[in-house]
């Protein structure tokens, strides 16, 4: 929790803003040791050196760990713009081939309307000729069964 | 000890933890998921080779249609890869 709230707050905070921090924190070491050649402000510099070390040293920590979340966020920015390039890539590669498919099935049923009507057509003339041996039918019908139908039901027994 | 562990939180703040993007599982078109037809078969009785015949062009058109369907599965995968390729 204490984590996560940290994060809302420092994670706002722009990246320069650790880099002004970690600025200010070495400006005033040296301003520390600037200000300690004079006596009035000598027991000052003693608290204020410490201090500015401690802000420059967190300025420089989170100025680095700031750059590389900006870095990954421009990562994530610039795969998420690749991501939904690809789902539109995606769905259109789907409409085309859903297309596709309406336009072919038509054609596979046209044509076998086609071949229905010629049969039709020829019907009287191929039945005169030929009657089937009831062998036929059976053969027929057993070369159509699903061979992997009667298999599986074989294994499941 | 309050102020070490208060102070080592917030630097470890710095460590930010990068959001994985997934890409999602593109759907399949619905007449790909249609599983293809059993072919018919020829009344046991019947004695006309006319008859027989429009079971063969309807079994022929339903085996069209299952390659129609197997062709695009392909296709629909190698153009699916390619575009998930290209996002990695």
């Amino acid at each position: 929790m204490t984590m996560w709230l940290l994060h809302m707050v420092v994670g706002h905070l722009p990246t320069g803003f650790w880099l002004l921090l970690t600025g200010a924190g070495i400006a005033g070491f040296f301003a520390a040791g600037v200000l300690s050649h004079f006596p009035p402000f000598k027991p000052y510099t003693l608290f204020i050196k410490p201090v500015a070390a401690l802000v420059a040293g967190i300025g420089i920590f989170m100025y680095g760990g700031a750059s590389i979340n900006d870095y990954y966020q421009q990562m994530i920015h610039e795969l998420e713009e690749k991501v939904k390039i690809a789902e539109a890539k995606s769905q259109t590669v789907n409409t085309v081939i859903e297309e596709r498919i309406k336009v072919q099935k038509q054609v596979i049923t046209q044509r076998q309307v086609e071949y229905q009507d010629r049969i039709v057509e020829v019907a009287t003339q191929i039945d005169r000729d030929c009657k089937l041996d009831p062998a036929v039918p059976k053969l027929h019908n057993d070369a159509a069964t699903d061979p992997l139908k009667s298999v599986v039901k074989g294994e499941t027994k | 000890m309050k102020k070490l562990v208060f102070l080592s939180v917030f630097l470890l703040t710095g460590c930010a933890t990068p959001v994985p993007v997934t890409v999602k599982f593109p759907a399949a078109p619905k007449d790909l998921l249609i599983t293809c037809a059993n072919l018919d078969k020829v009344q046991a009785t019947e004695e006309n080779l006319s008859e027989m015949m429009k079971v063969v062009v309807t079994n022929y058109g339903k085996y069209h249609e299952c390659k129609l369907k197997v062709d695009s599965w392909i296709e629909w995968h190698t153009k699916q890869k390619e575009v998930l390729d290209a996002v990695k």
